[in-house]
């Protein structure tokens, strides 16, 4: 790899330099979001499961205390209201995930040898893979898309990804003091080494 | 300062629906000069230090998220970035770019034999952009060689950045002009307000209050002038006189309770979807097909803009999120040119998103972006630059807002966007696409992809000398109506190939200003 950020790095390490405000939020979307599984409020703890299956292979995580609880938190989010923009034939949030789930199960039990729970990690890609690389127009395929777009919402909400990607979080009030290239603040995460 | 939330008013002279970039404007200026007005927000009254959170995801509460249905072959994002929910509307969470439109934006149709003229010229507006950019302030460049000023920019231009430098570097190379983007961002301190700290989360609501929202510009002007503002109001009805020539009074619902309010003057800035939506549901035996669209045309036209990007990598990181979103531009290919096989034209900016708005746009363009694949291209997160285009979009009629059969929380039709594109679009982002990969290229780019975007919302009650062909006036007065006025992006009738809010500004002081005229 040509390019290695600093391992070392921690965007948490700094969270008594942000705002209150700004503290108060992150601190209660890490208790709520990360560490051991919750139930799911929603969806049936069935669709749940299916939800998490899919949510690991949008995204893979190791399991562990650090695992950000992507699947649970999309059920947070989910209600039989009307909310948001529904885009062509796609129902509402809450009514489009019940029916995706039932979409993919469908498929599954149609197209694959064993019920999603028993398949294994390339099995699952190649079934993701399969559907969301067509670029179809199909009910299971904008659901697949509207769960990525979820789960990117979810995972890059938290410090822990921010660590991954060389993103320093929230920097108010202190700011940027050095924006030429090849310029930073102490701060911020640096790279071992860049160049090709 | 948070007022009227205890308190209704039963009348008033002025009621402006809508408090964002022009209804925040229009009851700044209109209670400065003398009117009693009462401004209704259907979002909450938003407290800089302790609601804003410099936060991707926290902060998508700024949003609009109402029910909103999408169509067409280029389905738009009808809430999110588009449209605001709160006092401030639209400018709590945008870029700031405050650029005006050109004057040959306003006579497309003479000049290019597209769109529409407007009934109004540039001109007509110079003094009112100018108004404006001193009123919140904006920062600019001395230098801006592609519209004609009469007076410079209230405020130094804002830093520049890494990712400004790498775009000037390759543009340069091509001969293509560079400047730093006129920002409604303070670079000086001002009362109250903190001077820009670069601390990135622009489209997040900004803590230092740099940025110049109305909800801390001329709302708070309004409020201390006597202006009265009531938030989390939803207007559900504009009841009119006898003659059914003169809206009487708007009925709204603040905590799940009717109210009424009369009024002499109602001003509409609900945006490009609220305010048909508004019009189209409040149908009656003189106005059947909805109030002030005799026409036919409220809801019609609806436009945005290509957003169109390209996502450019480099040798060494570029650690965009340093800047506010956007920071540098050109505009050396914003007008007509004979070379081209498309009219009009579109403006160039580098982007810097945050980590979420990054990783969605590009796994939306992107087949193999999921997976331990997306984890490892955001690994590289730093070393990337996006290139946008905001290009023209010509007004089609078919490009609407309807009402759809579907029901909200208050009773109201959901309303329904209809978007597909022309071929002219279509045209032009293959060109402009062409031409910031070339940038990009020259500017030592190592990979490139594409992503296609829209953004902003414009026309649906377009203005027009024509009663048979617009819904306002050119004094932005509805056509059938003797005290209804129009006031935003939804009165555009051609796009132009800037980011909108500058020019619904300028249209907001200059109505004030014909008002304060007429009635004072």
């Amino acid at each position: 790899m040509p390019r290695i950020l600093d391992k070392n790095y921690r965007t948490l390490d700094r969270l008594d330099k942000w705002d209150k405000v700004t503290q108060n939020s992150i601190k209660k979307r890490l208790k709520e979001e990360i560490g051991a599984v919750s139930s799911f409020d929603f969806l049936s703890e069935k669709e749940g499961k299916i939800l998490k299956i899919i949510t690991d292979i949008a995204i893979p995580q190791e399991n562990g205390t650090n695992y950000i609880k992507i699947a649970e938190a999309v059920d947070k989010g989910l209600s039989d209201r009307k909310e948001g923009v529904r885009y062509g034939e796609n129902p509402w949030s809450g009514e489009f995930y019940r029916a995706g789930l039932k979409a993919v199960g469908e498929y599954i039990e149609k197209n694959c040898a064993k019920p999603i729970e028993k398949m294994s990690g390339a099995e699952l890609k190649d079934f993701f893979s399969k559907i969301i690389e067509e670029r179809g127009s199909g009910l299971l395929y904008r659901f697949l898309r509207r769960v990525l777009s979820d789960a990117i919402g979810i995972y890059f909400s938290h410090p822990a990804s921010w660590d991954k990607v060389g993103f320093p979080g929230p920097a108010y009030p202190e700011g940027y003091a050095y924006l030429d290239c090849g310029e930073k603040d102490d701060w911020e995460p640096k790279y071992e080494k860049y160049a090709e | 300062m948070k007022n009227m939330q205890n308190d209704f008013p039963q009348k008033t002279q002025i009621a402006i629906v809508g408090l964002g970039a022009a209804g925040g404007v229009l009851f700044g200026k209109l209670a400065e000069a003398g009117f009693d007005v009462v401004g209704l927000e259907a979002g909450p009254f938003w407290d800089s230090d302790n609601d804003f959170v410099s936060d991707e995801r926290e902060m998508e509460k700024t949003k609009w998220n109402d029910p909103r249905i999408s169509l067409g072959e280029n389905p738009l994002d009808l809430g999110g970035g588009t449209s605001g929910k709160g006092v401030g509307g639209g400018t709590v969470h945008y870029t700031m770019m405050s650029l005006r439109m050109h004057s040959s934006d306003f006579k497309t149709r003479t000049i290019d034999g597209v769109g529409v003229d407007w009934p109004i010229d540039y001109d007509d507006l110079e003094k009112h952009y100018l108004e404006i950019e001193e009123g919140l302030p904006v920062s600019g460049p001395d230098d801006f060689p592609w519209v004609e000023r009469s007076k410079g920019y209230p405020m130094r231009a804002h830093r520049q950045s890494c990712m400004d430098a790498r775009f000037k570097l390759g543009a340069e190379k091509l001969d293509i002009r560079v400047a730093s983007c006129p920002l409604a961002c303070i670079t000086e301190p001002l009362t109250g307000r903190q001077p820009c700290i670069n601390r990135g989360f622009c489209e997040q609501g900004c803590k230092p209050k740099a940025k110049s929202s109305t909800l801390i510009t001329y709302i708070p002007r309004g409020i201390k002038a006597g202006g009265q503002v009531i938030s989390e109001a939803m207007v559900t009805r504009i009841n009119l006189d006898e003659t059914g020539k003169k809206a009487k009074s708007l009925v709204y619902i603040k905590n799940g309770k009717e109210h009424e309010l009369n009024c002499e003057i109602l001003i509409l800035s609900a945006f490009a979807i609220e305010t048909p939506r508004l019009l189209l549901n409040n149908k009656s035996k003189k106005h059947p097909q909805g109030l002030a669209n005799s026409s036919g045309i409220v809801g019609k036209y609806l436009m945005c803009h290509t957003d169109h990007v390209v996502y450019a990598k480099f040798k060494d990181p570029l650690y965009v999120y340093h800047n506010p979103p956007v920071t540098s531009l050109t505009q050396d290919f914003y007008e007509t040119d004979p070379v081209n096989n498309f009219a009009r034209g579109y403006t160039l900016a580098p982007y810097s998103g945050r980590p979420i708005s990054f990783a969605l746009l590009a796994a939306s363009a992107r087949n193999d972006l999921w997976g331990q694949k997306l984890l490892d291209f955001m690994r590289e997160y730093n070393f990337w630059l996006q290139l946008g285009m905001i290009g023209e979009v010509l007004p089609q009629e078919n490009n609407r807002v309807e009402l759809s059969s579907e029901k909200d929380e208050f009773g109201l039709p959901i309303p329904a966007a209809t978007f597909s594109m022309g071929d002219n679009e279509k045209k032009m982002i293959e060109v402009g696409y062409q031409k910031m990969e070339a940038i990009m290229r020259a500017a030592g780019a190592i990979e490139m992809f594409r992503a296609p975007l829209f953004v902003h919302l414009m026309g649906t009650t377009r203005m027009g000398n024509d009663p048979k062909k617009s819904v306002v006036d050119k004094n932005l007065k509805a056509h059938d109506l003797d005290n209804l006025y129009i006031c935003g992006n939804s009165v555009f009738p051609t796009s132009g190939a800037v980011n909108p809010t500058l020019t619904t500004q300028a249209l907001a002081a200059r109505l004030a200003s014909h008002l304060t005229e007429k009635f004072k």
